[in-house]
């Protein structure tokens, strides 16, 4: 920033509007902008890694092969996880981040704009290399998102592509992280202490120190996986006195924690939205702040569960064994509290809210498997089977999914000044809440019996359950069709009726962005705010 | 935006960027701190490189069955196989075993084999006192080798190790 528009600031800011025409997405710094480009991108992509899963369960519908060849849809297996992950779910938040994050701590707009503009094109770029990897000689990477060698060292031409796509999507991350950090260290209003920030921006907090401890991780494994290839390394190479087993420890020192990159920001939501349609205060904010706390620092050291099959000595069994249960308190705490917070509470149930409740609800079972396969010796019946696609899309889908929806029902009234069709919302969500259990129910059927995971073929024992999967699965796709209806409807107008600077009935208790006109203008907060809400502390 | 927070950002983005250096050294660094973890605590199947001279009593009270297994690496195109697949040995007693590999191109062939043994835990205790796997081996075109492993258990080895696999895998190293 340089002292031009400093100068600017005080003359004309208030007025300043949007450029004109579509170059205003490309070169805008404006944090609402920016996260409205970061939401659609990753509703996009959400559209486009969900045609791949519809290709795997039309595959899986019946045994035996029927539309796809085996490596094809091992490259859908990989660029499905690939494009949800970074391209659809981490995406979402880092939307809802650059939105709220400055709305709900009372500053102008994010601490460093243009490298917020540089990181979101940057993610573009890298999504795009990524999805081009689909048409070279080969194939996409087909080794599974984790891109363990020696598999993945045989993936044809797209393999220094798909690194370089994973090293962008890297640095587009870790811009983010710094970027959300210093506007959360440096930007807020004097009156918020650290100890009243909404837990959505304490979540965000967590999380992005996660992001910067850990791309660079991920960075360094699959730069060593190029030079092993094309440099004649032996890092992860056995034949040159490397172990391809230690790719997996330094993958899953950066994969473990990348799971709750995705939790993390979802739990910050949900302790937003359901304080609000309770109409309380959350249930226990200080044990929240510290319980993200604990879940962060302890996910740094579990990363080895999901290699109790290697053939790690005893002690290290047992030490992962023991830690990874110990993530289930602090995560019971933050259950507990939610359920708190509802507990004789005043709760009417609009659609953000009957998704907050499915998430709570769906996210348990999620974190119930997950406890049954941190045991050891029982996770090698688990391991590599159904069973644990089941667990993470219980903690991935009904969660994090779910409650990405929650908060686009929640805030696009807000930033839109349009209210969306409650009847079709719920619609939305009860149709996704009865398909995402028929998709990925049975899946620990399937799992307990012996289905192995990444397959395209099956034995006939498993025909039923496939089935009915791929029903689930066909259902909750079109389902999401109708949200793309409603988030669209709601932008051009909505129901046209009005809505109120709260929305939700007294919601101006529970955040500063509640306080704003509706719809939200261009710049807010150009002077900080010098009264917080208190309600929820 | 004013002077006063604009160096407190650039401060706060000095921190961040250095942590994101330390972070990348630090995966590099988890190459030679797994061997070096690996060589201390032998959890990881790799036998000791190097050839000893061990003086332990034979105890003829217990009996091990030792299964060799053999294997190639990828593109190795070597016939390798062990003469014998499952002997029984005392603890202490030095044991010699002998394997055979051909090589099955027309082209000379420089090849180095890895050994392991498992359970992984049980490494520590089995010594490689001779090993052709310690040198590289090279095969002219058809050439068909005997080559020799010699090794003796650790008469501590904890009473319910039964059975361990002592495992060689040959890799073509031509290039
Ligand atoms: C109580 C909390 C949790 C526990 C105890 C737990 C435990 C585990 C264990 C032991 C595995 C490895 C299973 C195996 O490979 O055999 C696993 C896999 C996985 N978990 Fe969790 N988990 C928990 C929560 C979560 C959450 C919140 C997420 C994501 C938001 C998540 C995502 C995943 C993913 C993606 C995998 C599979 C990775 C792969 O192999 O591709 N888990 N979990
Ligand atoms: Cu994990």
């Amino acid at each position: 920033m340089s002292a031009v528009t400093a100068e600017h600031e005080h003359d004309d800011h208030h007025d300043h509007g949007p450029e004109k025409g579509l170059l205003r997405w490309v070169i805008t710094t404006n944090h609402k902008d920016i996260g409205t480009l970061y939401l659609l991108f990753a509703l996009a992509m959400f559209f486009v890694g969900g045609i791949m899963a519809l290709v795997i369960r039309a595959e899986l519908f019946e045994p035996g092969m029927q539309f796809v060849s085996p490596q094809f849809f091992n490259s859908m297996t990989t660029m499905h996880a690939l494009v949800m992950v970074f391209g659809a779910v981490m995406p979402a938040f880092v939307g809802f981040a650059n939105w709220q994050i400055p709305l709900m701590i009372g500053a102008p707009d994010m601490a460093l704009p243009r490298m917020n503009n540089m990181s979101f094109w940057m993610l573009v770029g890298g999504v795009l290399l990524l999805a081009s990897t689909l048409f070279m000689e080969g194939g996409a990477p087909a080794s599974g998102w984790t891109l363990y060698p020696p598999l993945v060292l045989q993936t044809g031409a797209a393999l220094p592509f798909a690194i370089f796509s994973v090293h962008m999507l890297g640095i587009s991350s870790i811009m983010g992280a710094i970027n959300i950090i210093a506007t959360i260290f440096n930007m807020r209003a004097p009156k918020m202490t650290l100890m009243k920030m909404p837990l959505f921006v304490w979540t965000w907090l967590i999380t992005a120190f996660l992001l910067i401890a850990i791309m660079p991780v991920f960075a360094g494994a699959v730069t060593m996986l190029l030079t092993d290839r094309f440099f004649d390394t032996s890092f992860f190479n056995a034949a040159g006195g490397g172990d391809p087993v230690l790719y997996q420890h330094i993958f899953w020192f950066f994969g473990h924690p990348e799971v709750y990159v995705m939790i993390l920001p979802t739990f910050g939501v949900a302790s937003t939205i359901i304080p609000v349609f309770a109409r309380k205060p959350l249930f226990g904010y200080s044990s929240m702040v510290y319980a993200t706390a604990a879940i962060a620092f302890l996910s740094f050291i579990v990363w080895a569960h999901h290699m109790f099959t290697v053939g790690m000595p005893m002690a290290g069994e047992l030490y992962f064994m023991y830690a990874t249960m110990l993530i289930a308190i602090p995560t019971g705490v933050k259950i507990f509290n939610w359920t708190a917070t509802m507990w004789r509470g005043s709760m009417t149930f609009e659609t953000p809210m009957l998704f907050s409740i499915a998430f709570v609800v769906l996210f348990t079972m999620g974190g119930f498997t997950g406890l049954m396969m941190s045991m050891a010796p029982i996770d090698f019946q688990y391991h590599d089977t159904y069973f644990i696609v089941a667990h993470f899309h219980y903690t991935l889908v009904p969660a994090s999914v779910f409650i990405l929806m929650a908060g686009g029902y929640f805030w696009l009234p807000k930033w839109t000044g349009n209210m969306y069709d409650e009847k079709l919302g719920k619609l939305h969500f009860w149709l996704s809440a009865v398909s995402v259990n028929i998709l990925f129910f049975p899946q620990h059927f399937l799992g307990l019996a012996g289905m192995p995971r990444r397959i395209p073929d099956y034995a006939v024992q498993f025909a039923d359950w496939n089935m009915v999967s791929s029903v689930g699965a066909f259902i909750f796709g079109f389902s999401q069709l109708l949200f793309l209806y409603i988030v669209i409807h709601t932008i051009k107008g909505g129901t046209g009726e009005k809505v109120s600077d709260e929305v939700w009935e007294d919601a101006h208790k529970h955040g500063l962005e509640w306080t704003l006109p509706s719809p939200v203008p261009y710049h807010t907060f150009a002077t900080p705010p010098d009264k917080i809400p208190t309600e929820h502390f | 935006m004013n002077v006063d927070l604009e160096q407190r950002n650039k401060k706060t983005v000095r921190a961040l960027v250095i942590l994101v250096f330390v972070m990348f050294l630090f995966a590099v660094a988890l190459i030679p701190l797994y061997d070096i973890l690996c060589e201390i605590t032998g959890i990881n199947g790799k036998t000791k490189q190097e050839s000893a001279v061990l003086d332990y009593k034979i105890d003829t009270q217990r009996e091990i069955t030792l299964e060799f297994i053999t294997s190639l690496g990828a593109g190795t195109d070597l016939a390798f196989k062990a003469d014998k697949y499952e002997i029984k040995v005392h603890p202490g007693e030095v044991v010699t075993m002998s394997f055979t590999a051909s090589n099955k191109t027309d082209q000379r062939m420089t090849a180095k084999a890895n050994p392991s043994v498992t359970p992984g835990p049980s490494v520590g205790y089995v010594k490689n006192t001779e090993c052709f796997c310690f040198d590289t081996q090279v095969f002219e075109a058809g050439e068909t080798k005997h080559l020799e492993v010699q090794l003796v258990i650790n008469p501590t080895l904890p009473e319910h190790y039964k059975r361990l696999t002592f495992g060689l895998t040959f890799f073509d190293t031509t290039n």
